[in-house]
Protein backbone atom coordinates (compact mmCIF):
# COMPACT_ATOMS: atom_id res chain seq x y z
CA UNK A 1 0.00 0.00 0.00
CA UNK A 2 1.36 3.02 -1.01
CA UNK A 3 1.83 5.36 2.12
CA UNK A 4 2.00 8.88 1.97
CA UNK A 5 5.46 9.45 2.40
CA UNK A 6 6.04 7.23 -0.11
CA UNK A 7 4.04 9.90 -2.45
CA UNK A 8 5.59 12.52 -1.34
CA UNK A 9 9.06 10.41 -3.36
CA UNK A 10 6.93 9.74 -6.06
CA UNK A 11 8.34 11.41 -9.60
CA UNK A 12 6.52 9.31 -12.88
CA UNK A 13 2.58 9.88 -11.42
CA UNK A 14 1.02 13.02 -10.61
CA UNK A 15 0.33 13.36 -6.95
CA UNK A 16 -1.11 15.60 -4.54
CA UNK A 17 -1.06 16.17 -0.63
CA UNK A 18 -3.06 18.12 1.41
CA UNK A 19 -4.23 18.96 5.06
CA UNK A 20 -7.37 18.33 7.44
CA UNK A 21 -9.24 21.52 6.15
CA UNK A 22 -8.99 20.07 2.46
CA UNK A 23 -6.01 22.65 1.52
CA UNK A 24 -3.33 21.53 -0.94
CA UNK A 25 0.09 21.52 0.95
CA UNK A 26 2.27 20.07 -1.63
CA UNK A 27 2.71 19.03 -5.68
CA UNK A 28 4.83 17.00 -7.34
CA UNK A 29 6.47 17.69 -10.77
CA UNK A 30 4.61 15.55 -12.99
CA UNK A 31 1.24 17.11 -10.99
CA UNK A 32 2.07 20.86 -12.71
CA UNK A 33 2.67 19.14 -16.00
CA UNK A 34 -0.24 17.49 -16.34
CA UNK A 35 -2.42 19.99 -14.34
CA UNK A 36 -0.59 23.33 -15.72
CA UNK A 37 -0.45 24.48 -12.22
CA UNK A 38 2.18 26.33 -10.83
CA UNK A 39 3.53 25.07 -7.12
CA UNK A 40 3.41 28.92 -5.80
CA UNK A 41 -0.60 28.93 -7.79
CA UNK A 42 -1.83 25.77 -6.06
CA UNK A 43 -0.61 25.10 -2.77
CA UNK A 44 -3.03 27.00 -0.19
CA UNK A 45 -5.54 26.53 -3.01
CA UNK A 46 -8.48 24.25 -1.67
CA UNK A 47 -8.77 20.88 -3.59
CA UNK A 48 -12.13 22.15 -5.12
CA UNK A 49 -9.36 23.81 -7.66
CA UNK A 50 -8.50 20.24 -9.08
CA UNK A 51 -12.36 19.13 -9.11
CA UNK A 52 -15.04 19.75 -11.95
CA UNK A 53 -17.41 22.35 -10.16
CA UNK A 54 -20.40 19.96 -10.32
CA UNK A 55 -18.66 17.56 -8.27
CA UNK A 56 -17.85 20.09 -5.58
CA UNK A 57 -20.82 19.71 -2.87
CA UNK A 58 -19.76 15.96 -3.38
CA UNK A 59 -16.19 16.11 -2.67
CA UNK A 60 -17.07 18.96 0.36
CA UNK A 61 -19.86 16.52 1.73
CA UNK A 62 -17.82 13.39 1.78
CA UNK A 63 -14.78 15.17 3.01
CA UNK A 64 -16.65 16.60 6.13
CA UNK A 65 -17.94 13.45 6.62
CA UNK A 66 -14.62 12.02 6.40
CA UNK A 67 -13.03 14.20 8.95
CA UNK A 68 -15.84 14.60 11.45
CA UNK A 69 -16.25 10.64 11.55
CA UNK A 70 -13.20 8.66 10.60
CA UNK A 71 -15.30 6.35 8.49
CA UNK A 72 -13.82 6.10 5.00
CA UNK A 73 -15.87 5.27 1.86
CA UNK A 74 -13.79 5.78 -1.06
CA UNK A 75 -9.60 5.59 0.53
CA UNK A 76 -7.28 3.02 -0.37
CA UNK A 77 -8.13 2.08 -3.69
CA UNK A 78 -8.31 3.00 -7.61
CA UNK A 79 -11.62 5.28 -8.28
CA UNK A 80 -11.62 6.74 -11.58
CA UNK A 81 -13.08 10.24 -11.00
CA UNK A 82 -12.85 13.56 -13.21
CA UNK A 83 -10.31 15.82 -12.60
CA UNK A 84 -9.73 19.52 -14.42
CA UNK A 85 -7.04 21.33 -14.97
CA UNK A 86 -6.02 25.36 -14.51
CA UNK A 87 -7.11 25.66 -18.73
CA UNK A 88 -10.61 24.54 -17.38
CA UNK A 89 -10.36 20.98 -18.96
CA UNK A 90 -11.94 18.02 -17.95
CA UNK A 91 -10.60 14.49 -17.98
CA UNK A 92 -10.76 10.99 -16.86
CA UNK A 93 -8.16 9.59 -14.26
CA UNK A 94 -7.32 6.80 -12.01
CA UNK A 95 -7.23 8.36 -8.34
CA UNK A 96 -5.87 6.42 -5.52
CA UNK A 97 -6.42 8.67 -2.14
CA UNK A 98 -5.12 7.60 0.99
CA UNK A 99 -5.65 9.52 3.73
CA UNK A 100 -3.25 9.45 7.64
CA UNK A 101 -2.81 10.88 10.84
CA UNK A 102 -0.19 12.79 11.26
CA UNK A 103 1.14 14.93 14.81
CA UNK A 104 -3.05 14.25 15.50
CA UNK A 105 -4.76 15.57 12.28
CA UNK A 106 -5.68 14.09 9.33
CA UNK A 107 -3.10 14.46 6.19
CA UNK A 108 -4.58 13.23 2.44
CA UNK A 109 -2.68 12.28 -0.52
CA UNK A 110 -3.77 11.27 -3.84
CA UNK A 111 -1.90 10.05 -7.10
CA UNK A 112 -3.68 11.15 -10.04
CA UNK A 113 -3.36 8.96 -13.19
CA UNK A 114 -4.68 10.04 -16.12
CA UNK A 115 -6.57 7.89 -18.36
CA UNK A 116 -7.67 9.56 -21.48
CA UNK A 117 -9.38 12.68 -22.44
CA UNK A 118 -12.83 13.34 -21.61
CA UNK A 119 -15.03 16.20 -23.96
CA UNK B 1 -7.48 35.99 12.83
CA UNK B 2 -6.03 32.68 11.58
CA UNK B 3 -7.07 31.24 14.69
CA UNK B 4 -10.60 32.13 14.17
CA UNK B 5 -10.64 31.07 10.29
CA UNK B 6 -9.16 27.48 11.47
CA UNK B 7 -12.31 27.30 14.02
CA UNK B 8 -14.68 28.60 11.15
CA UNK B 9 -13.23 26.01 8.69
CA UNK B 10 -13.18 23.25 11.62
CA UNK B 11 -17.21 24.41 12.82
CA UNK B 12 -18.19 24.30 8.55
CA UNK B 13 -16.71 20.36 8.02
CA UNK B 14 -18.45 19.23 11.16
CA UNK B 15 -21.60 20.68 9.95
CA UNK B 16 -21.33 19.00 6.70
CA UNK B 17 -20.24 15.99 8.21
CA UNK B 18 -22.97 15.82 10.27
CA UNK B 19 -25.66 16.49 7.31
CA UNK B 20 -23.88 13.74 5.17
CA UNK B 21 -24.36 11.11 8.07
CA UNK B 22 -27.75 12.11 8.55
CA UNK B 23 -29.05 12.92 4.75
CA UNK B 24 -27.10 9.07 4.38
CA UNK B 25 -29.22 6.97 6.93
CA UNK B 26 -32.75 8.53 5.85
CA UNK B 27 -34.86 5.75 3.61
CA UNK B 28 -35.60 9.02 1.49
CA UNK B 29 -33.60 9.19 -1.97
CA UNK B 30 -32.12 12.55 -2.49
CA UNK B 31 -30.54 13.70 -5.28
CA UNK B 32 -29.10 17.35 -5.69
CA UNK B 33 -28.73 18.13 -9.83
CA UNK B 34 -27.01 21.22 -11.70
CA UNK B 35 -28.51 23.20 -14.63
CA UNK B 36 -27.76 20.72 -17.00
CA UNK B 37 -29.31 17.58 -15.11
CA UNK B 38 -26.09 16.18 -13.51
CA UNK B 39 -26.23 14.65 -10.48
CA UNK B 40 -24.22 16.66 -8.01
CA UNK B 41 -24.82 14.90 -5.10
CA UNK B 42 -26.94 11.75 -3.92
CA UNK B 43 -27.20 10.29 -0.88
CA UNK B 44 -27.17 6.24 -0.18
CA UNK B 45 -30.98 6.09 -0.48
CA UNK B 46 -30.65 7.32 -3.89
CA UNK B 47 -27.56 4.60 -4.65
CA UNK B 48 -29.71 1.51 -3.22
CA UNK B 49 -32.69 2.94 -5.04
CA UNK B 50 -30.20 2.98 -8.64
CA UNK B 51 -28.62 -0.16 -8.04
CA UNK B 52 -25.50 1.53 -8.93
CA UNK B 53 -22.23 2.23 -6.82
CA UNK B 54 -22.46 5.90 -5.96
CA UNK B 55 -18.85 6.89 -7.89
CA UNK B 56 -20.77 5.90 -11.34
CA UNK B 57 -23.75 8.12 -10.58
CA UNK B 58 -22.19 11.29 -9.70
CA UNK B 59 -21.94 13.93 -12.84
CA UNK B 60 -24.19 11.80 -14.70
CA UNK B 61 -27.25 12.85 -16.50
CA UNK B 62 -30.03 11.89 -14.10
CA UNK B 63 -33.04 11.79 -16.55
CA UNK B 64 -30.97 9.26 -18.60
CA UNK B 65 -30.12 7.05 -15.27
CA UNK B 66 -33.81 7.54 -13.93
CA UNK B 67 -36.02 6.86 -16.37
CA UNK B 68 -39.74 7.23 -14.92
CA UNK B 69 -42.88 5.85 -16.22
CA UNK B 70 -47.14 7.61 -15.35
CA UNK B 71 -49.66 4.91 -15.78
CA UNK B 72 -47.48 2.46 -17.14
CA UNK B 73 -46.42 5.40 -20.37
CA UNK B 74 -42.76 6.18 -20.17
CA UNK B 75 -42.18 10.16 -19.22
CA UNK B 76 -40.46 11.97 -21.77
CA UNK B 77 -37.41 14.13 -20.98
CA UNK B 78 -38.83 17.41 -21.28
CA UNK B 79 -41.25 16.04 -18.69
CA UNK B 80 -38.81 14.45 -16.35
CA UNK B 81 -39.11 15.88 -12.75
CA UNK B 82 -35.99 16.98 -12.77
CA UNK B 83 -36.33 19.00 -16.24
CA UNK B 84 -39.67 20.61 -14.59
CA UNK B 85 -37.96 21.72 -11.51
CA UNK B 86 -35.00 23.04 -13.49
CA UNK B 87 -37.72 25.29 -15.87
CA UNK B 88 -40.01 26.21 -12.96
CA UNK B 89 -39.61 27.52 -9.50
CA UNK B 90 -42.92 25.54 -8.24
CA UNK B 91 -42.15 22.92 -5.63
CA UNK B 92 -44.32 19.90 -6.93
CA UNK B 93 -45.23 16.15 -6.03
CA UNK B 94 -46.08 13.89 -8.76
CA UNK B 95 -46.36 9.85 -8.59
CA UNK B 96 -44.27 7.84 -10.77
CA UNK B 97 -43.34 4.12 -11.61
CA UNK B 98 -40.03 3.09 -11.78
CA UNK B 99 -38.17 -0.11 -13.38
CA UNK B 100 -34.87 -0.99 -11.17
CA UNK B 101 -32.47 -2.24 -14.03
CA UNK B 102 -30.91 -5.44 -12.22
CA UNK B 103 -33.87 -6.52 -10.24
CA UNK B 104 -36.77 -6.47 -12.98
CA UNK B 105 -38.52 -4.58 -10.07
CA UNK B 106 -41.13 -1.99 -10.49
CA UNK B 107 -41.66 1.03 -8.17
CA UNK B 108 -44.07 3.07 -7.28
CA UNK B 109 -42.18 6.70 -5.92
CA UNK B 110 -43.75 9.66 -5.15
CA UNK B 111 -41.38 12.30 -6.36
CA UNK B 112 -40.99 15.93 -5.16
CA UNK B 113 -38.93 18.48 -6.99
CA UNK B 114 -37.40 22.25 -5.41
CA UNK B 115 -35.63 24.82 -7.28
CA UNK B 116 -32.68 26.75 -5.54
CA UNK B 117 -30.70 29.60 -6.32
CA UNK B 118 -27.49 30.52 -4.48
CA UNK B 119 -26.79 33.82 -5.66
CA UNK B 120 -25.96 34.67 -9.68
CA UNK B 121 -26.75 31.83 -12.29
CA UNK B 122 -25.65 29.22 -9.07
CA UNK B 123 -29.42 26.88 -9.73
CA UNK B 124 -29.81 23.81 -8.56
CA UNK B 125 -32.77 21.15 -8.29
CA UNK B 126 -33.31 19.23 -4.98
CA UNK B 127 -35.57 16.00 -6.11
CA UNK B 128 -36.44 14.06 -2.93
CA UNK B 129 -37.62 10.27 -4.11
CA UNK B 130 -40.29 8.28 -1.45
CA UNK B 131 -40.89 4.60 -2.26
CA UNK B 132 -44.45 3.99 -1.83
CA UNK B 133 -44.48 0.46 -3.57
CA UNK B 134 -45.76 -0.55 -0.27
CA UNK B 135 -48.42 1.85 0.65
CA UNK B 136 -49.85 1.42 -2.87
CA UNK B 137 -49.78 -2.16 -2.65
CA UNK B 138 -51.65 -1.43 0.74
CA UNK B 139 -54.14 0.74 -0.63
CA UNK B 140 -55.04 -1.30 -3.18
CA UNK B 141 -55.44 -4.18 -1.49
CA UNK B 142 -57.86 -2.07 0.57
CA UNK B 143 -60.06 -1.11 -2.20
CA UNK B 144 -59.98 -5.10 -3.36
CA UNK B 145 -61.08 -5.78 0.18
CA UNK B 146 -63.72 -2.82 0.12
CA UNK B 147 -64.94 -3.53 -3.31
CA UNK B 148 -65.58 -7.71 -2.20
CA UNK B 149 -66.95 -6.56 1.06
CA UNK B 150 -69.56 -4.21 -0.76
CA UNK B 151 -70.15 -7.01 -3.32
CA UNK B 152 -70.96 -9.82 0.32
CA UNK B 153 -73.28 -7.44 2.10
CA UNK B 154 -75.12 -6.59 -1.55
CA UNK B 155 -75.75 -10.74 -1.34
CA UNK B 156 -76.22 -10.53 2.07
CA UNK B 157 -79.07 -8.23 1.48
CA UNK B 158 -80.55 -10.62 -1.27
CA UNK B 159 -80.30 -13.44 0.98
CA UNK B 160 -82.04 -11.40 3.53
CA UNK B 161 -84.65 -10.47 1.00
CA UNK B 162 -85.30 -13.78 0.15
CA UNK B 163 -85.52 -15.55 3.84
CA UNK B 164 -88.12 -12.64 4.93
CA UNK B 165 -90.05 -13.97 1.66
CA UNK B 166 -89.79 -17.15 2.78
CA UNK B 167 -90.21 -16.73 6.65
CA UNK B 168 -93.48 -14.56 5.66
CA UNK B 169 -94.57 -17.83 3.39
CA UNK B 170 -94.24 -20.29 6.68
CA UNK B 171 -96.13 -18.01 8.64
CA UNK B 172 -98.93 -18.20 5.87
CA UNK B 173 -98.48 -21.97 5.79
CA UNK B 174 -98.37 -22.52 9.56
CA UNK B 175 -101.89 -20.41 10.00
CA UNK B 176 -102.91 -22.52 6.81
CA UNK B 177 -102.25 -25.69 8.90
CA UNK B 178 -103.72 -24.83 12.01
CA UNK B 179 -107.22 -23.66 10.14
CA UNK B 180 -107.34 -27.26 8.51
CA UNK B 181 -106.54 -28.84 12.00
CA UNK B 182 -108.77 -26.66 13.77
CA UNK B 183 -111.71 -27.78 10.68
CA UNK B 184 -110.27 -31.30 10.93
CA UNK B 185 -111.40 -31.69 14.45
CA UNK B 186 -114.73 -29.76 14.21
CA UNK B 187 -115.59 -32.55 11.25
CA UNK B 188 -114.14 -35.17 13.80
CA UNK B 189 -116.29 -33.55 16.87
CA UNK B 190 -119.45 -33.75 14.49
CA UNK B 191 -118.96 -37.73 13.35
CA UNK B 192 -119.00 -38.86 16.70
Amino acid sequence: MTTIDEMRRETAVPVVLANHQGFITYVNRPFKEVFGWQEEEIIGKPLTHLIPQYLHDSHQLGFSRFVTTGRPTLLNQVLRLKAVTKAGREFDAEHFIRAEQQQGRWVFGATIRPVGQSD
Amino acid sequence: MTEDFDTLIRQLRVALGKQEVALGSINEAIVFIDPMGRIEWCNAAFDRLLGRPHLQLLGADLTGLFPLKKGGVAVPREKHPARVALKTALHFVEGYEFESGDQREVFNLEVCGTQAEFGEGNKMVVLVVRDITERKRTEEELARSNQELKKNVEELQLLNRVMMGREHRIVELKEKVRKLEKEHGRKKESGR
